[in-house]
């Protein structure tokens, strides 16, 4: 089912590979070499505890010699004199050796786990990289490899549920607009940053190298206020020296909704709205002959009963996703290129369907042109092209909720199509034979960065600098045909006969030309240049420190003004004993839009980091491998939107109105104040704490950090309309003001245990945050009713009625306090008196609960010979929600919960046609607990074992089955709790069940 | 040196990076204020926005608070259990009107010192004159609006009647919360003063003509026509048993004014409804901007002419409509049938209200028999609740179906004063003043003169019921209060007025009735009544609450007596 096959896509599709085979691949098809001379090299491979690693991958670049290492980690190959051997494994960090004059520099080669930070090892944070023993903050990474065994083309799920503090939000779920958020600490990310710029990429596991979540000012400070609420860095990959490798992977899959509602078919429907029209005092309008009309499928002009989720989005969507890495390099240049190309299609049964094709390329070259310098590029971008009805995927499924089975028919013959007053949208006439939409979306990025070495000037001293451009736009165009459409009404005759009328027949027209939409355009420039100072003056003092500049400019068709952000800070981190780290930072993060004096205040950040494992007080605790305790503070000033504060403003776009009589009139224009101004706004600021420890226990077998946190966010802007009385009428005469100050305080951890016995090697994780919220500061009103209050109180909370059961006779609406949210009959929902004041109104709204507080993920990965498994879960537990799911349904589909009504059971109040005032608000009766845990992926591969590929030209090959979405474990069962609109307002979240092969060569 | 020239190099980037004009203010595309109030053109601009506020179309929603309406999807809360202090039909007026007084009072502020037209100062100086006036006027309805919706007694001491905050100039955040309720007297005076103010810069009584500043181009700004319904309108008010702030003498003198000053001593025949489509109309003293539109007969027209049926008109409503010659239905003498109940009815029945049988409309009878077109589960599922619709404001041009040849669209503007209102204003006042004569001393005319008029509309022809109404001042009253519910049927009005005259609470928990139609296998109709929604009606419901946040959010203004 492959889908776009026009010709500018085969046309960029071989502009691509050119550029790609010009750019990437050339480097690595030169060396032919001889198999004389060769030396032998011998090893033994062990992680960093000393176990030895079998079927370790070994390949020697320059002789192309390759062979894996025996169970005792041993190997032997034969080398050029001077060559380089390439080490590799899964579930560990591939290595370069270099070899020197026939020989290595030690004969046992240690590698590397996945998921241990190495002491020493070098992590990306803001504008620079630290050695992990030196981070002040707390950090999590992962490598690109670990998330490769989640099916997904979305860097952004595939975090999902593996490190404490980050929770992965589904977006869209319609497939050719699907999208994913990241949430750290319950805000979302103020940046990625991807090699270092900041881009709004959609990446893909395979061409990510790691990914380092920086949670809080200990690495993601200088950033600056665009970053306040943390951030999240991404290195793509890059060619190894003596590298030469390239990698497929072909990989397809079906999908599924993962939560279809159940809703009543035609005749249960016809019952309870009749029954609801009864409560009302209407008479039934559906008769039992109608009601048997719709069990017996007869006439189902006249009596449709339609099951929208068979007809129309029954089947399985599939997708495929193939990629080619390229990389490699020799001592001087090295080259990676990931090549994707990534098409899906919707679960549509009808029309044409939701069909999007993506190319992506991503391309990464360094080049050292001398000893003191190097420059890396990245060239990249994407080629996305959708077509879609324009009836998208989430009002296609509100329909389908929305409407009930005997809604309407989709046609009345074959050639008029069926809508009615009330229900006027017809699904089939949407999905295949309305209007369709094709966009073509295009990103591009291109980055140039120079490393130099200064030490020549001072010893220690080098400089980089970084350019970075990325532009997108989006082309779209639509086509508007439509049909021939009435309303069918059946009359009867004088007769007696039922004839069908068609109401307000509207003709249908074919359209052949597609309009153009308007076209979107976004770019931004980013450059950034960094001094660093890098100096051991022994053992016992060594310093690191970063001046760096920023700036960033971002235009595009949708923004209202350029923005523009700057940055200058400084960073000195100091080692003390090789035990102690002290970390400084000072920066102006400048926010253009408030004074010149806030605009030049500095914010500050300090942090302090203790290797206790190297205290001598703890050298006989063999079981502790590594323990850092680290604090880190700062304060940092948050962005405001893109006005200017100072002056009053004013807009002619305010409607003036119209004047005179017919013939002889005028209209006017008008101005309006949008904006009263405002001298004195002080820079909003966040500040952050987090304490924290990262440890490593028996012999690495436990990994993982723990971290207290508190994020105070104080002189956050607000229109106080809820201050100020009279004023709040109209907006604009209120100036801006610093009122609004929130704390959020809390915990999140990961643990991971990694064990190896006998072939079974497995890591288990664990991961938690509990996060709640402080309201001490806020734009909202205070009532003398204390509890009801938001300011003083957690800002999580749920704030709404007691509910006392259901009414069950007139005598005891009579007998209870009068209910002042309409009206109430027999059937409606009783509420308490919370106040004690006689009558149940607004003031006996109180907390009744809170919203969740934790989100916890557990991870499985295993390998037993070639066999490995990875398992992924994740979910929210530790509150409720105010379930509104059976609110208001008009005359609109009832859930099979419905049936449930009063007096059926107690569990649900009365049934009604209309609007009820009393039912329908936030009160304990609808409020349930949160809690789920959410099965995102379970993924098994096979890797061939190493004997048969001995004397291939084959590498690796692995194949693979994988499922995303297959379970999720709730005290709700109606629904998909992860995304509980998913599935009734919006398009459901598909699940997927996919198979793979990947070859490396 | 190859090295050092790098490094020079990159200290030279940095440094030409760094002084860019990142600081520069970039100019935003908004206006600032000498922009706005550099020209009496632009300040006239800044006006115009303030007539934001008046009505273009009936407040049909607010007569579903009342006993004339209900809404097709359901009881209004603040109807049925009563309002709170937080939820009330009309909390929305005090934004409403605070949010255009702000902007006036900016226009005072800055308005005025402004660069006349170079070219013809004349024009300039006229127009300057006219635009201070409206925007007096435009105040003053404001502050009214205010005063209609908000007055009552104090809770701190019930026996002071309060009005408005009165805000005269530019509120800053130092005192939006200081400012408080003046009593009811200080705010009408206050008012009035602003109502002089307009008159003396105001010199057109209707906008006619092509002229620049006082052309019919101009209909519907401030005129002196408004601005005397406005002084009747207050006057019936402040004088109203709710209130009782000024005598009704008082009250009937300033209307009488107000119509001699608008036609001079004598009461005027008026104009048909016709498809109430007419923007020349000379009845209308006041209303805002037309347009050429249909949604009113989208929302409110039944569902065989394609509408929603959003107004359903109660039983109460209908059975308020007189028969032919005027007898109230319930009189022994009427020529009412309860058996034909549509039949021999005073025309305006048919004019303001679709029932079953109607089909004066697009040649489409109206069926809300059980079972029928327009009945739950007909051509719409969800159907009029009360049996009727609305048909009063509707257009009988407009013809909703997709295939229809005739238009779609009709004038349609609405009317804040009329003559029939001035009329019926005057009518209540100078019974209440003068007695059953109706006629105050010196005057040209009595309310019955000024009653009969708005009756010989409504097809009376022969009067006979108001001979007998009006030898009896309960009658009379009664008859001028029934005239005044069905003339401003659908606007909101009955909201008002009920309170003001402080009808029983009896009277105002009186339910809410429907009409069940069924049909008979020979076509007869049979006529059944059930209660729709009940009403709950507390003393302290005659005066409506200050929205509650308001009022907790400063430290001056008092709430109305009873609300909490």
């Amino acid at each position: 089912m492959l889908i776009i096959k026009d010709l500018t896509m085969k046309k960029i599709n071989i502009a691509y590979l050119v550029i790609a085979i010009l750019l990437g691949m050339h480097p690595g098809l030169v060396n032919a070499q001889s198999d004389t001379n060769l030396k032998t090299i011998t090893g033994t491979i062990t992680d960093k505890t000393g176990n030895k690693i079998a079927n370790v991958a070994v390949k020697a670049s320059g002789s192309e010699h390759r062979t894996f290492t025996d169970k005792d980690g041993f190997f032997e190959i034969n080398t050029e004199n001077d060559d380089f051997i390439i080490v590799s494994r899964e579930g560990f960090e591939k290595s370069v050796i270099t070899v020197k004059d026939g020989a290595i520099a030690a004969g046992i080669i240690i590698m590397d786990r996945w998921d241990v930070m190495n002491a020493q090892e070098k992590i990306q944070i803001a504008h620079g990289e630290l050695p992990f023993e030196r981070v002040t903050g707390s950090i999590e990474r992962i490598t690109g490899e670990e998330l490769k065994d989640y099916p997904t083309v979305f860097l952004q799920e595939a975090l999902a549920g593996r490190l404490s503090g980050l929770y992965a939000v589904y977006g869209d779920a319609s497939p050719e607009v699907e999208s994913f958020g990241n949430v750290v600490r319950g805000s979302s990310f103020g940046e990625i940053y991807v090699d270092g710029v900041p881009s709004n990429l959609v990446l893909n596991p395979r061409e990510v190298d790691d990914v380092i979540i920086a949670k809080d000012y200990g690495s993601s400070f200088l950033y600056g206020g665009t970053a306040a609420g943390g951030a999240m860095i991404v290195n793509t990959k890059r060619g190894i020296p003596g590298e030469r490798l390239m990698r497929f992977m072909v990989r397809g899959g079906l999908r599924t909704p993962t939560f279809i509602p159940d809703m009543m078919n035609a005749q249960d429907y016809a019952r309870h709205y009749n029954t609801a029209l009864g409560n009302d005092g209407f008479a039934p309008i559906y008769s039992q002959e109608t009601i048997d009309a719709y069990t017996n499928g007869t006439d189902s002009i006249r009596n449709p009963n339609n099951d929208y989720y068979r007809q129309l989005v029954d089947d399985p969507a599939n997708y495929k996703h193939i990629t080619g890495d390229f990389s490699g390099g020799g001592e001087k240049v090295q080259y990676f290129t990931h090549l994707g190309y990534y098409t899906a299609t919707g679960i549509e049964s009808v029309g044409s369907g939701r069909n999007i094709a993506r190319l992506r390329l991503n391309n990464n070259v360094q080049m050292k042109f001398s000893e003191y310098g190097s420059i890396n590029l990245g060239i990249g971008g994407s080629f996305n092209r959708r077509k879609a009805p324009l009836l998208n995927g989430n009002s296609m499924f509100n329909t389908i909720y929305e409407y009930p089975a005997n809604a309407l028919p989709y046609q009345i013959n074959d050639t008029i199509y069926a809508r009615t007053p009330e229900f006027n949208t017809n699904l089939l006439v949407g999905l295949a034979h309305g209007s369709v939409i094709e966009d073509t979306r295009r990103d591009a990025f291109a980055r140039i960065g120079l490393d130099l070495d200064l030490g020549s000037i001072t010893q220690g001293l080098s400089f980089s600098v970084l350019g970075g451009l990325y532009t997108y736009n989006n082309l779209s165009r639509r086509l508007d045909p439509s049909v021939d459409m009435a309303e069918p009404f059946f009359t009867q005759t004088a007769s007696g006969a039922d004839t069908l009328v068609l109401r307000n027949i509207s003709r249908g027209a074919p359209d052949n030309v597609w309009g153009t939409l308007g076209d979107r355009v976004d770019r931004s420039q980013f450059v950034n240049a960094n001094f660093k100072y890098r100096r051991n003056f022994n053992d016992n003092h060594q310093v690191m420190a970063d001046l760096i500049y920023t700036q960033r400019r971002v235009s595009g068709s949708q923004l209202n003004q350029e923005e523009r952000l700057r940055n200058i800070g400084l960073r000195v981190n100091y080692f003390i004993n090789k035990k102690y780290v002290v970390e400084g930072n000072v920066m102006n993060s400048a926010v253009r839009q408030l004074s010149k004096e806030e605009r030049n205040k500095l914010s500050y950040a300090g942090g302090l980091a203790w290797l206790a494992h190297k205290e001598s007080f703890l050298a006989d605790a063999s079981w502790l491998t590594f323990l850092k305790v680290r604090a880190n503070y700062g304060i940092l000033g948050e962005p405001v939107s893109s006005f200017f504060l100072t002056d009053d403003q004013y807009t002619g776009s305010g409607a003036g109105g119209s004047f005179g009589i017919v013939g002889n009139n005028s209209s006017a224009g008008g101005h309006i104040r949008i904006l009263t101004g405002s001298g004195n706004i002080k820079l909003p600021r966040r500040q952050y704490l987090n304490v924290g420890a990262d440890f490593r226990l028996f012999d690495n077998k436990i990994t993982g950090q723990i971290n207290y946190f508190n994020i105070r966010r104080t002189d956050q802007l607000v229109l106080p309309g809820n201050l100020y009385a009279l004023l709040s009428s109209n907006a604009s005469y209120l100036p801006f003001m610093n009122y609004s100050d929130s704390e959020q305080r809390g915990i999140d951890t990961r643990i991971s245990y990694h064990r190896t016995i006998g072939n079974i090697e497995f890591t288990v994780s664990a991961n938690a945050t509990r996060r709640v919220s402080y309201i001490s500061k806020d734009n909202s009103v205070v009532y003398p009713e204390a509890d009801r209050n938001r300011i003083g109180n957690k800002g999580d909370r749920i704030v709404g009625l007691e509910a006392d059961g259901i009414f069950q006779n007139q005598a005891e609406i009579e007998a209870a306090p009068l209910q002042m949210f309409g009206e109430v009959k027999p059937g409606d929902i009783r509420y308490r008196d919370h106040n004690g004041d006689g009558v149940v109104d607004e003031k006996d709204y109180h907390e009744i609960g809170h919203f969740a507080r934790i989100i916890y993920g557990f991870s499985y990965r295993m390998r037993y010979k070639g066999w490995s498994l990875g398992i992924y879960t994740d979910g929210i537990t530790g509150g409720s929600f105010i379930d509104s799911r059976q609110w208001r349904p008009g005359m609109q589909d009832y859930t099979a919960e419905m049936a449930k009504s009063w007096p059926a059971s107690n569990d649900l109040p009365r049934l009604t046609t209309l609007n009820n005032d009393n039912n329908y608000r936030s009160s304990t009766f609808w409020m349930r607990n949160v809690g789920f845990l959410n099965l995102r992926s379970v993924t098994l591969s096979y890797t061939l074992p190493p004997s048969i590929l001995q004397n291939t030209v084959v590498r690796d090959a692995s194949v693979f089955i994988a499922g995303k979405n297959l379970l999720t474990v709730s005290s709700v069962d109606d629904r998909f709790m992860p995304s509980q609109s998913k599935g009734y307002e919006q398009h459901p979240v598909l699940n997927a069940f996919e198979v793979g092969l990947e070859v490396s060569f | 040196m190859k090295k050092l020239a790098i490094f020079c190099l990159g200290i030279l980037f940095l440094t030409s990076a760094c002084s860019d004009d990142f600081l520069e203010v970039v100019p935003s595309n908004n206006n600032t204020s000498d922009e706005v109030f550099r020209d009496i053109t632009r300040a006239q601009r800044f006006l115009n926005p303030a007539y934001g506020g008046v009505r273009s179309q009936p407040w049909i929603s607010l007569d579903t608070y009342t006993d004339n309406a209900v809404s097709y999807d359901g009881a209004k809360r603040a109807a049925v259990s009563g309002a709170t202090a937080e939820s009330s039909a009309v909390a929305g007026e005090w934004t409403r009107a605070i949010q255009r007084i702000l902007h006036i009072n900016e226009f005072f502020d800055k308005g005025f010192n402004v660069v006349y037209d170079a070219f013809d100062e004349d024009l300039a100086i006229a127009l300057k004159q006219r635009i201070r006036g409206e925007a007096f006027g435009l105040r003053a309805y404001y502050k009214w609006i205010l005063l209609k919706n908000f007055a009552g007694p104090s809770a701190q001491d019930p026996n002071i009647m309060l009005g408005i905050p009165v805000i005269d100039r530019l509120l800053t955040i130092e005192d939006a919360n200081r400012v408080g309720r003046s009593n009811y007297l200080d705010s009408y005076n206050n008012i009035l003063k602003d109502l002089d103010s307009a008159e003396t810069y105001i010199n057109t009584l209707r906008y006619a003509g092509d002229g620049d500043v006082d052309g019919a181009q101009f209909t519907s700004r401030v005129s002196g026509e408004m601005i005397w319904a406005l002084r009747a309108r207050m006057a019936l008010f402040a004088a109203s048993p709710a209130y009782v702030q000024i005598t009704m003498d008082q009250a009937a003198q300033a209307i009488y004014e107000a119509i001699n000053a608008i036609d001079g001593a004598s009461i005027v025949p008026l104009q048909s409804f016709g498809d109430f489509n007419d923007v020349s109309n000379p009845d209308h003293l006041w209303r805002k901007g037309y347009s050429e539109t249909n949604n009113l007969e989208v929302a409110h027209f039944p569902p065989s002419l394609f509408g929603r049926g959003e107004c359903n008109p109660s039983q109460n409503l209908v059975d308020a409509f007189p028969d032919i010659y005027g007898f109230p239905i319930a009189n022994p003498l009427s020529q009412y049938d309860p058996n034909n109940p549509y039949e021999n009815r005073d025309l305006r029945f048919d004019r303001f209200v679709f029932h079953n049988g109607s089909d004066d409309f697009n040649n489409t009878t109206i069926e809300t028999f059980v079972g029928g077109k327009d009945a739950h589960g007909g051509i719409r599922k969800q159907a009029s609740r009360s049996g009727y619709y609305m048909k009063k404001f509707l257009s009988s041009k407009i013809n909703l179906d997709t295939e229809a040849t005739s238009g779609n669209r009709d004038f349609k503007m609405y009317p804040i004063f009329t003559r029939e209102g001035l009329y019926l204003d005057f009518a209540e006042a100078a019974v209440e003043a003068y007695g059953v004569a109706g006629q105050g001393p010196g005057m040209a005319f009595s309310a019955r003169d000024a009653l009969q008029v708005i009756r010989d509309r409504a097809g009376i022809v022969q009067d006979d019921y108001m001979d007998i109404a009006v030898t009896n001042i309960d009658t009379y009253r009664e008859l001028i209060r029934n005239e005044r519910r069905i003339e401003y049927a659908f606007e909101g009005e009955r909201y008002y007025d009920v309170r003001r005259w402080q009808l029983s609470s009896t009277e105002l928990e009186q339910p809410i009735m429907g009409v069940k139609v069924l049909k008979n296998s020979d076509d007869s109709f049979d006529y059944s009544y059930w209660e729709i929604e009940s009403r709950n009606f507390e003393q302290y419901m005659y005066y409506n609450p200050i929205p509650r946040t308001e009022v907790l959010k400063s430290q001056a203004i008092v709430q109305n007596f009873g609300w909490e």
